[in-house]
């Protein structure tokens, strides 16, 4: 069985029914990862969302999102509320302002283990410095005592990392987990989720082509809420097919573009513009 | 709904000040003579009726929402242009004089309306004009404060820092930048204010603190209503739905106003 | 938050509190006007007038008796009540009791009411129901207290006879009549007050759910309900505390219209009658009391939101 099937998921807004996602499909095994990639306005982020049954209430969804064979479109919320955050959990883009700002860091992943199963309120505390190790906090305890704005934006982001997993959910969305950080700690928590995700199937949402490489072999190229390419992501950046991919792959190589001539936009590659 | 709030705003003001403006030339009868029998009901020729002193209902109504037009108008314009030039230099001043500015019109928060207007008629007795001072005066603290926070909002953007950096003089600065950029915020807390005012002249002329017993107010209606509470409860209704209709009006429209600002200075209004 | 800064904060509420003094004392006292001659009535001989003046120490300086009244208020001592002759002290301490019940039972009743009611028209905002809700906070926000205290009478002492239509019977007396008879004053007051409180409470939430770390909170499996009991009291609360800080003062001057409405004895209609008797010494009196009342206690506020936000608390002991 997959982990998550969706077939032909349609996602608008408001009452005139401005479409973010048309008649997405895609399936996700077991231990896949799979990148979705577009610019602002693609409809990525609406699709993760869409994983979790965490859209604004004015969206319109249809469709079919399966996940361990389970069907999350049109079930009421009291059947989503236990899967989020122990079967499918979301690490968001914001680590910043991604957690409440008036209680401690530990009791904020705490709550999540005694949300779900009551059985484990005992040993939370262990849980918890437990989980702070293995996203690579060098000092569980202190960080646990913390309140958010103690950390920097690589530590919350690793907490809320722990928080995401502290259930070991089968399905992880990512959302730009990294876009807000600096190089450096992008790449730590870059290295953090890859290894991570093992075991998990994971949905990697962003704008970055390189990003997305590091961690996915397969990825979904969104243009205004449709999929316009879609395959091994080496493939797609050898001999990308769609010109909106061609010029995602030019910008990314942007170091191998000549000094003194002008960068390309998207515009050159959706246009027929000259490359 | 955005609109809703607009349109009720708008019309229930428009009820309020037409009824004002006819009340100035042309009342059903007299405001304050006796025109009918004690407590009538509501019927013809006294279309709500007639009050303990046999006086017409409706007509005092009409003459009410004049005055409580006029003490609107009157407090809430001088507390404007008190409050609004001091908000503007506390916000564009160094840090002390805005700290004494602010802490000034933080006294003054201590001093409602009411507490005011007994000081007043405690001293020199109570009269339509230290209501408009009392009113006024309590309404000052909450355009400095408006003012300066959103002048603050303003001289943070670069547009005023390029003038201010170009060596505009200061006033230049707050006439040209400021005051137009403000203007928005302060326009939602006028019609704020105002139903505010309202309310409180109601509250004072209530208690007795206010307009002389000549002048026909919702509040003294209500106040006479209040003996007759047993025999006829109605009258007690008329002069309350007028008050709730016009701080309604001004309160929706205030709403509605700022449902139309920039979201950066939705969050001063 | 350190010594420091409280110790700052100290001065600056000493400084209020003087000029407050100062301020009640002036519009009292400076303003034309001449109270003998008032007291007396138009009748009165200048000479009788004149006694009078001496008598009540009004041909003294203003500086030398605006000094003489502020340490006799810090002492203990708000002066004698220029028509009784009795100390202001004694006159208002009984009627003190009343007028907390009324304005403190009020304030409780209105967080009670304000807190679902502003909840609910947040979370329902795109909903008829949450439309409803924000309705009767707007019909509340608009009508005056004394009205609606009005209409309890009406209804509820009038038609229903259910309840006393007024005065008050002290808890001492009668537990019950005392509980009854607070019972429409107390509702008139906290209906208003709950309604300028719903509005705050609707906005603060409104935050609250568009906030990313309410987002992680519903990502892990709360409910909105759930994550606001949860996650978002303490930020409602935060900016809750403020606004009750501030309403403060609207909530006394209801409670002195209330009074009357009512037919209770407290420091509202106690005020009153001064002013009808031009008593200047228990109008400056009652005022000044209500006055630092909200001047402290919003200081008081001011102090316990610094202990209340962690963020805040901990930018002051870094400094």
């Amino acid at each position: 069985m997959n982990r998550l099937e969706v077939t032909d998921l349609t996602v608008a807004f408001g009452r005139r029914r401005t479409v973010a996602v048309d008649r997405l499909s895609f399936t996700l095994g077991q231990h896949e990862r799979l990148g979705i990639i577009g610019q602002s306005g693609s409809g990525k982020s609406v699709t993760g969302l869409a994983m979790i049954g965490l859209l604004p209430e004015n969206a319109h969804v249809s469709g079919s999102i399966l996940l361990n064979g389970r069907e999350l479109v049109g079930a009421p919320e009291r059947e989503l509320r236990p899967l989020r955050g122990d079967e499918v959990s979301m690490i968001f883009q914001e680590p910043m302002t991604a957690l409440d700002p008036t209680m401690r860091v530990g009791r904020q992943i705490g709550e999540v283990v005694a949300l779900h199963h009551r059985d484990r309120r005992g040993g939370i505390h262990d849980e918890v410095l437990d989980w702070l190790g293995r996203v690579g906090m060098t000092d569980p305890e202190r960080v646990a005592r913390s309140f958010p704005d103690e950390l920097s934006g690589g530590q919350r982001q690793r907490a809320l990392v722990a928080m995401a997993l502290a259930n070991e959910p089968g399905l992880v969305i990512c959302d730009e987990p990294t876009t807000a950080l600096d190089v450096i700690v992008q790449r730590q928590i870059l290295d953090l989720l890859d290894e991570q995700l093992q075991g998990r199937a994971s949905l990697f949402v962003s704008h970055d082509l390189a990003v997305v490489r590091q961690v996915c072999d397969r990825v979904l190229v969104m243009l205004q809420g449709r999929v316009v390419e879609s395959g091994k992501i080496d493939d797609i950046i050898e001999d990308p097919q769609h010109p909106y991919t061609r010029g995602l792959v030019a910008a990314a190589r942007i170091g191998n573009h000549p000094r003194g001539t002008r960068l390309p936009t998207m515009t050159d590659f959706t246009e027929g513009g000259r490359a | 709904m955005r609109r809703a709030n607009l349109v009720v705003g708008g019309v229930l003001i428009a009820v309020i000040v037409s009824m004002a403006a006819v009340g100035l030339f042309w009342t059903p009868f007299s405001p304050t003579a006796i025109s009918g029998p004690r407590l009538a009901p509501p019927g013809w020729p006294h279309v709500l009726g007639t009050d303990g002193q046999g006086s017409d209902t409706a007509s005092r109504i009409i003459s009410g929402a004049k005055l409580a037009l006029l003490v609107g108008v009157m407090s809430v314009s001088a507390a404007a242009l008190i409050g609004v030039p001091v908000g503007i230099i506390a916000g564009m001043s160094h840090r002390w004089v805005a700290a004494i500015l602010s802490r000034g019109a933080d006294i003054l928060y201590g001093f409602p309306a009411l507490l005011l207007a007994i000081l007043f008629a405690a001293a020199v007795g109570g009269s339509t004009w230290t209501a408009v001072a009392a009113i006024g005066i309590a309404t000052i603290p909450v355009f400095v404060r408006i003012a300066r926070a959103a002048t603050m909002q303003v001289m943070s953007q670069t547009f005023v820092e390029a003038a201010r950096l170009s060596a505009t003089p200061p006033l230049q600065v707050a006439w040209r930048h400021v005051l137009p950029n403000i203007a928005p915020v302060l326009g939602v807390q006028v019609s704020v204010s105002f139903g505010l005012a309202i309310l409180a002249e109601a509250g004072l002329s209530y208690l007795g603190l206010g307009s002389g017993s000549d002048v026909p107010t919702w509040g003294r209606m209500l106040r006479e209503a209040q003996n007759e509470l047993f025999n006829a409860p109605l009258v007690a209704l008329w002069p309350g739905l007028a008050i709730a209709m016009a701080t309604m009006g001004f309160n929706l429209l205030g709403d509605g106003l700022r449902d139309l600002l920039d979201p950066k200075l939705r969050e001063i209004a | 938050m350190t010594l420091r800064t409280v110790g700052l904060r100290l001065a600056g509420l000493v400084v209020s509190l003087l000029v407050a003094s100062l301020l009640i004392f002036l519009a009292t006292n400076a303003l034309p006007g001449d109270v003998a001659q008032v007291i007396l009535g138009t009748n009165a001989s200048p000479g009788e007038v004149e006694a009078l003046r001496q008598r009540l120490g009004l041909d003294r300086p203003l500086s030398v008796r605006y000094v003489e009244w502020v340490t006799g208020v810090v002492r203990g001592d708000f002066g004698t009540s220029m028509i009784t002759g009795r100390d202001v002290v004694s006159q208002i301490a009984p009627r003190l009791e009343v007028s907390l019940w009324l304005v403190g039972l009020a304030m409780v009743l209105a967080i009670l009411i304000s807190l679902p009611l502003g909840a609910f028209a947040a979370v329902r905002r795109r909903h008829a129901s949450g439309f409803v809700a924000s309705a009767i906070a707007q019909i509340g926000l608009s009508i005056p207290a004394f009205w609606a205290g009005i209409w309890l009478v009406v209804i509820f002492a009038v038609t229903l006879r259910w309840l006393p239509a007024g005065n008050y019977v002290s808890y001492w007396d009668s537990l019950g009549q005392w509980a009854l008879h607070l019972v429409l004053p107390v509702t008139a007051l906290a209906v208003v007050q709950a309604s300028i409180l719903a509005r705050y409470v609707r906005s603060a939430i409104i935050d609250v759910l568009g906030e990313d770390w309410f987002r992680t909170a519903r990502s892990v499996g709360w409910s909105t309900w759930g994550a606001l009991l949860r996650h978002g009291s303490r930020n409602v609360a935060i900016s809750l505390l403020t606004v009750i800080g501030l309403q403060l003062s609207t909530l006394l001057v209801g409670a002195i219209i209330i009074e009357q409405v009512f037919a209770l004895p407290g420091l509202g209609s106690r005020l009153l009658l001064a002013v009808g008797q031009r008593d200047l010494v228990v109008v400056q009196g009652i005022v000044l009391l209500l006055v630092w009342a909200v001047l402290v206690i919003n200081f008081v506020v001011d102090v316990i939101y610094q202990f209340v936000d962690p963020r805040l608390r901990r930018v002051g002991t870094n400094r």
